[in-house]
């Protein structure tokens, strides 16, 4: 009885030490969890606290209304208005105070988009974000924007850098009011992670990387693997430097050759400090060097690479199966080229790991331009519409900015001052990008902390980082900088990239000058400290036409000239603000596609990997007056969409068809549509932007449809769709789908063989090297040849028992095109629409599902004006369409202009997304059905109130 | 009925108070003092007064007009949960009356006799 008692007094003790225990560890773990957070799981007491917690995000997914704000900084009060879609109109006193305003502005409604950017910028991702952004970081501070950044800074001087001070004022005067009263965005509540204060060098970051999405490529590294792969002989075929097809290029010339403007070799090391060549040697001084120099002659070479970009394609045509040329690191050795391409398969997968859309991926963007006669009412009109990752919240914020001196209106990018796309009060502006070879890559010789260069070896400069990591140990990242700029491959054969985005450009001061200019002469000047990237930038006026280029635009017109743009001349006439011509004509256009296009010496091949020795560093840039551009084209029309700007003759090398240039077949439609519609409105751009038409498609149907013998049911009906398709890729067409299917199918069945007897690695880059729709040098081929080699080689496969011909292969694959859609999609072909097998999405940027737009169905290719890019789920595509009209000014409005600055200039816009990035807002995605429906909203003339909301800022 | 309307009383205006002054971590402290009386009907109330007191200030941000069930929603994406509101409403109460359940038995196991037991 006792012993019962005294178990049971035991069991009871350690009951209740168990349940102390118990209550102890629980009580740590929950409080540990919730006031501190575990791995990337954050602290969710603060995080979902209701009444400071994420929850207070609630209050910026308000409607806005009406108040007063107190800002400090401003000397005088600013009146932002709102439309009832979210349009801000930024009036102010002072350019200080307007760019002070557009800062706190764009904080107020993309802080955290804004921080996301910068921090992907400056490596400092996997702080939010957790060990997942580790790879984004490491990249980032590697290539260097963050050390480019400051060395720009170190030189921005005059009113860019009084523009980045007051925007950063704004940005922090606006932190510093969600800091005091709590009601962060919900990202920086959730992770526990605050953002630091706003500085201008954030806003040059966030400019790099949108250098880098439009710049940043890789296709030396993918036309390495493919060399080895394929051999020369088929590499060289297959992806050319000149496109096998016609690129309707905008500048037909005739074309300059003049010296090349010089630059040091080491203009994009990234070194900290900005290191100039000399300061690069003076600080990296010699080290004696066990092995003789590099040849000196070689260095010393004049001309660039190929001398023209017609000579490149000889060069590498007529190679024996290696590729030769003095500074090719390929030409060197075997071994030393299957280093190379180890390294460069190593460096894609290492990149293949980033997020969609952080480097260069697609062709982008379309801009039109059109003048006198060819417009209804005479006048000038632009369109444009940059293809772009298309996010929510978007790239872009709606803004039009008014100070004295200072009126702009379009698209402008939050984090940086200024707009980037749309026009002032005389000017209207787009760009597209200009897709030349920006990206070198250089093999280099290294000895411990050495690399040899110009006959000696240099210390390389070491960068050291510590990477915090949210819920995990901070990294360490030490990064290693030779001459032609930072190491990017962490074993084997090291690989530098020479990239021109690491510049120091003043791309901000241009933009500024560029919202500014009047004319076109202005508008040149503003570009010429444009680096990169490399864009064409499209114009239009409303400026008297000069006499010269009404009379020559008269005898083209006269003439019919078939050409799409032949220019009148590549200078634009010194003073375009001059006099009205007899004629009345008024409105000129424009396209100056400013950047740097570095230049290697003669024998180098660029689109490899080159010797890091010396022999090939870059030697200068294209002199800024030969530079692709066109003026007041006789045809009254220049289309840019990204294609080859230049034809043949042009005598300085840009880049090769696997540098991204669009095939052109945009850029023939657009001529071809526009030259059809004229005289032209508002709404015939607007037609065209949002056009789905396939002009590949046009070209190779009739091709097909006559090469079909069709033996089933379901091929003959296939076949009947197609005869009677009008080229629409059209959410609702069945022809659309099947003719997709069978071009993927035909690129397959051609190319695949050789791709699986090379084993080409795929999967290091399926963008650069996977056969298919969109690997625009093959799409070219295929087109080339099936309309006028039809017996090519290719054809045969690498066994020479493929198809006869382009006919026997097109057949082939569109049997298997219809087989396959049959049992995937079942019915009949005519219940095979587009919509169900493609369609568009919009993720949110934080990658959460669930804050998306889509997927929907959709129409579109990445053919079609209206473009659809990356796979049958497109991500990317028109981020912002806007078109401007600059008619002929009306006598009261001239009077006016002479006083006031005020104009005719009218502009419409539209983007897919919302001006907040609050989901909860309703300026979240506002305006995305009105982008899918082929709608736009009026852009607010700068300086116009709208009569809907308005704040006040007050210092 | 009058003590239990009383306790319930001051679980909320406690909670939902220190809530919005930030102090996330007070309904546990309550249901520390709450382990720590004796009467077994405290604790239930104290849970259900803090839930309602977080529960408040969410229902006056919806009352302001503010867009809390989208909030929730977006707030339940972002954590990687299922991006419905209800999720993150219940989340956000759940962690209110865990604090006060461990707190009760953290004040019981460690203090089990500093009170007599009454019903």
């Amino acid at each position: 009885m006792y012993a019962r008692e005294r178990r049971g007094r035991r069991n009871r003790r350690v009951r209740r030490i168990a349940s102390a225990v118990g209550a102890v560890v629980v009580s740590v773990a929950l409080l540990g969890v919730m006031g501190f957070g575990y791995g990337t799981i954050p602290a969710l007491g603060p995080a979902l606290d209701p009444g400071r917690g994420a929850w207070t995000s609630a209050s910026s997914g308000d409607p806005v209304s009406s108040r007063t704000l107190r800002v400090p900084g401003l000397s005088r009060p600013v009146t932002v208005s709102f439309t009832s879609d979210g349009i801000a109109s930024i009036n102010a006193a002072s350019d200080h105070d307007m760019f002070l305003a557009l800062g706190y502005v764009h904080a107020k409604f993309r802080l955290a988009q804004m921080d996301a950017e910068r921090r992907l910028g400056e490596g400092r991702l996997a702080q939010l974000a957790g060990p997942s952004g580790l790879v984004s970081d490491k990249f980032e501070l590697r290539l260097g924007l963050l050390r480019t950044a400051r060395n720009e800074w170190a030189r921005t001087s005059g009113q860019a850098r009084k523009a980045l001070i007051a925007y950063a004022k704004g940005v922090n005067d606006d932190i510093a009011q969600v800091r005091a009263n709590g009601d962060w965005p919900a990202l920086f509540t959730l992770t526990g992670t605050y953002p630091r204060p706003w500085t201008p060098v954030d806003s040059i970051v966030i400019q790099g990387v949108l250098t880098q999405e439009l710049d940043y490529t890789t296709s030396p590294l993918d036309e390495a693997l493919l060399k080895r792969s394929l051999g020369a002989r088929n590499t060289t075929s297959w992806f050319p430097a000149l496109p096998a097809n016609e690129s309707s290029p905008y500048d037909t010339g005739p074309y300059k050759k003049e010296p090349l403007t010089p630059v040091p070799p080491n203009v994009a090391s990234s070194a900290p400090g900005g290191a100039s060549l000399t300061a690069a040697t003076t600080h990296a001084s010699p080290v004696a060097s066990p092995t003789s120099p590099a040849s000196p002659s070689t260095f010393t070479s004049t001309g660039e690479a190929g001398g023209s970009q017609g000579a490149g394609v000889a060069d590498g045509g007529e190679g024996t199966g290696e590729a030769g040329g003095a500074g090719g690191v390929a030409t060197t050795r075997s071994g030393k080229s299957d280093a190379v391409a180890e390294a460069a398969g190593q460096l894609l997968a290492q990149l293949g790991q980033l997020p969609t859309g952080q480097i260069h991926e697609y062709p982008d963007s379309n801009a039109w331009a059109a003048n006198g006669p060819a417009v209804a009412g005479g006048g000038a009109l632009l369109g444009g519409d940059p293809h772009l990752p298309q996010t929510l919240p978007s790239v872009w914020y709606e803004a039009a900015l008014s100070a004295p001196g200072y009126q702009a209106a379009g698209a402008t990018v939050p984090g940086v001052p200024g707009v980037l796309l749309g026009h002032n009060s005389h000017i209207a502006w787009s760009l597209t990008d200009t897709q030349n070879e920006a990206t070198l890559y250089y093999a280099e010789r290294i000895r411990g902390d050495s690399y040899f260069w110009r006959g000696s070896w240099r210390p390389m400069t070491a960068v050291h980082y510590t990477i915090p990591v949210r819920g995990g140990a901070a990294a360490r990242l030490t990064v290693d900088i030779t001459a032609h700029g930072p190491i990017m491959t962490q074993a084997g054969q090291k690989m530098a990239v020479d990239w021109m985005g690491n510049v120091p450009s003043n791309d901000l001061a241009a933009l500024i000058r560029i919202n500014q200019a009047k004319n076109f002469g202005q508008f040149k000047a503003a570009l010429a400290g444009w680096r990169a990237p490399t864009q064409n930038f499209t114009y239009a006026d409303d400026n008297p036409v000069p006499a010269s280029s009404a009379s020559a635009s008269a005898s083209a017109s006269s003439s019919a000239s078939a050409s799409p743009s032949a220019s009148a001349s590549p200078s634009a006439p010194a003073s375009p603000s001059a006099p009205a011509s007899p004629s009345g004509q008024v409105g000129n256009i424009g396209v100056y596609a400013a950047g740097y296009y570095p230049q290697v010496p003669k024998g180098c091949k660029p689109w490899l990997p080159m010797s890091g020795t010396g022999s090939c560093d870059i030697k200068g840039v294209i002199p800024y007056n030969a530079i692709p551009q066109a003026y007041d084209p006789p045809s009254h029309l220049i289309v840019t969409a990204n294609q080859r700007p230049v034809s043949a003759s042009y005598p300085y090398y840009i880049g090769t068809s696997a540098d991204f240039f669009d095939p052109g077949y945009r850029a023939g439609y657009a001529y071809q549509s526009l030259r059809a519609g004229e005289p032209l409105s508002a709404s015939s751009i607007a037609a065209l932007q949002t056009s789905v038409t396939d002009s590949l498609a046009s070209q190779m149907v009739p091709k097909l449809v006559a090469s079909l013998h069709a033996a089933t049911p379901g091929e003959r009906a296939a076949a009947a769709l197609l005869c009677s398709w009008n080229y629409s890729m059209g959410a609702g067409s069945a022809a659309a789908t099947i003719w997709w299917t069978f071009w993927d199918d035909y690129l397959s069945k051609v190319f695949s063989p050789w791709w699986k007897a090379g084993h080409v690695p795929v999967g290091k880059d399926p963008v650069g090297l996977a056969v298919g729709a969109g690997q625009v040098p093959l799409d070219e081929d295929l087109q080339a040849w099936t309309t006028s080699d039809p017996s090519n080689r290719a054809f045969r496969g690498p066994s020479g028992h493929g198809y006869a011909n382009a006919s026997a292969a097109m057949a082939a694959a569109f049997r298997e095109a219809v087989s396959h859609l049959a049992s995937s999609q079942g019915g009949p072909p005519s219940s095979w629409t587009w919509g169900k097998v493609h369609s568009r999405e919009f993720p949110s940027v934080t990658g959460t599902a669930g804050l998306g737009y889509g997927p929907r169905a959709s129409g579109g290719d990445p053919f079609t004006e209206d473009a659809a890019d990356g796979g049958m789920t497109a991500t990317a595509g028109p981020s912002w369409r806007m078109i401007v009209s600059l008619p002929r000014p009306s006598s009261t409005s001239s009077a006016q202009a002479s006083s006031a600055d005020k104009s005719d200039i009218s502009a419409i816009g539209v983007y897919p997304g919302g001006q907040s990035e609050n989901p909860a807002s309703p300026w979240y995605a506002n305006l995305v059905p009105l982008w899918w429906n082929g709608k736009y909203l009026p852009v607010p003339a700068p300086g116009s109130v709208d009569d809907g909301v308005k704040w006040t800022l007050d210092g | 009925m009058v003590k239990r309307s009383l306790l319930f009383a001051c679980v909320v205006a406690a909670t939902a108070l220190t809530a919005w002054a930030g102090l996330w971590f007070v309904p546990f402290v309550i249901g520390v003092a709450v382990g720590l009386l004796s009467w077994r009907w405290v604790v239930p109330v104290a849970v259900a007064g803090a839930v309602v007191g977080w529960a408040l200030p969410l229902w006056i941000l919806a009352l302001r007009g503010q867009p809390t069930g989208a909030t929730a929603r977006v707030i339940a994406a972002l954590a990687g949960l299922p991006p419905h509101a209800f999720v993150t409403v219940v989340v956000t109460l759940l962690l209110a009356l865990l604090q006060v359940l461990a707190g009760a038995w953290l004040a019981r196991a460690l203090v089990p006799y500093a009170w007599p037991r009454r019903t």
